[in-house]
């Protein structure tokens, strides 16, 4: 009578662990699901932030490339007066997630041959 | 008989209209000839194989100047050619009959295939179009855009191409008495022009030259604004306190350049750079 009361109990404690730990990896599996549901929002607001980094940047700060013939423009200017030069424009590597990207992007600089007033 | 001496010393001397005040020629990919044939004969730089004519406005009658300004530009409501970004040759050109200068404005669209001819331009927007309604200046303002170019009469002799500004032609213009080349002290009127009408933006402003001299152009900041000075020898004329620029949105529209908005930045072309990432 004894025998069969422990019986009873020890199987009632190995059921309900096995209950637990199916009940927690479920939990844990959900968690990770909806982790990686979430990543690729997270991914689009990294790389959002990191443009955004990027043209935070003075365009003079980059490379500059060769002068160009400018762009037409409904207000066109004579060649004489406009000067368009092209830029290389790249970010410094962020620590962390993004490690191992970098931004980079080319610039169009239309530029004016003005005359300071104090010049004269 | 007066006429056809003048004639005669207009066609002996090239270039044809600018034969009184002479200038640097400017290297472009067009060649213009005397009868007003336009030919092509490079595109950016890189040679045709043979030139293309693009146009041909013998039929006006005009004697042309060889002598063009090239400018890079588009229309906001292009129909034509289905073309929006094309060439503007500026050319000036003068009448026998009438013993008077053009200003002649030609677009040369780059998938043009055939060739303008002298009627496919029309005249400019005068003071008396631009007085009427709003209605029937937007109407003209459509069909102006539609044209292969305009012309507009000069009430005296240029003494050079015009030069731009934001879509404004500055041309300096002599007065003539008869057909000959006027004296010094020169009094010289300043024609401000729209590009694409050849409409009148701003009254003409009058300088006094003392002697030959090349006319040289400058930008100056004044304040918040850009200041067009006229330069010539030691005489300096402030034309333009505050510099403007065309709008597209309509025919009558300016705008006042800003000089903090200078430079301006066009991005080109973004990208990212993936190192060590498999």
């Amino acid at each position: 009578m004894q025998s069969e009361r422990g019986f009873a109990l020890i199987t009632t404690l190995l059921l309900a662990t096995v209950m637990l730990m199916l009940v927690l990896a479920l939990l844990q599996s959900s968690m990770l699901s909806m982790r990686i549901a979430d990543s690729g929002q997270q991914s689009l607001q990294l790389r959002q932030e990191a443009w955004r980094m990027h043209l935070q940047q003075p365009v003079s700060t980059g490379t500059a490339l060769s002068e160009v013939r400018c762009p037409d423009q409904y207000a066109a200017w004579h060649a004489d007066s406009l000067y368009c030069q092209r830029y290389l424009l790249l970010s410094t590597p962020e620590q962390g997630l993004w490690h191992s990207s970098q931004v980079g992007s080319i610039q169009l600089q239309l530029r004016l041959t003005v005359q300071d007033a104090s010049d004269d | 008989m007066i006429n056809l001496l003048s004639l005669l010393f207009v066609l002996a001397s090239s270039p044809v209209p600018l034969s009184c005040f002479a200038q640097q020629p400017e290297l472009t990919d067009f060649e213009v000839t005397g009868q007003g044939l336009i030919y092509r004969n490079s595109y950016h730089g890189v040679p045709l194989p043979q030139p293309k004519m693009v146009a041909d406005l013998s039929a006006s009658g005009w004697l042309f100047s060889t002598q063009h300004r090239v400018v890079g530009s588009y229309l906001a409501q292009t129909a034509l050619v289905g073309q929006h970004r094309f060439e503007q040759l500026v050319l000036l050109a003068f009448h026998p009959g009438l013993q008077s200068e053009q200003l002649v404005v030609v677009r040369v669209f780059p998938q043009q295939s055939e060739s303008w001819q002298f009627d496919q331009l029309l005249p400019y927007l005068d003071d008396a179009v631009m007085a009427a309604g709003d209605t029937v200046v937007a109407a003209l303002w459509q069909q102006q855009q539609q044209a292969a170019g305009w012309w507009r009469p000069i009430p005296g002799k240029a003494t050079q191409l015009p030069t731009l500004y934001a879509g404004i032609l500055y041309l300096p213009v002599a007065q003539v008495m008869d057909g000959n080349c006027p004296p010094y002290p020169l009094d010289l009127s300043v024609y401000i022009i729209h590009m694409h009408s050849g409409h009148t933006v701003s009254p003409p402003e009058t300088v006094q030259l003392s002697e030959p001299a090349p006319l040289q152009w400058q930008l100056k900041v004044e304040g918040d604004y850009l200041g067009l000075w006229l330069q010539h020898k030691d005489d300096n004329w402030l034309l333009q306190p505050q510099l403007q620029q065309i709008l597209p949105d309509c025919l009558q529209c300016i705008s006042v350049i800003e000089h903090s908005n200078w430079p301006k930045i066009l991005p080109m072309a973004h990208f990212w750079l993936e190192e060590g990432a498999y």
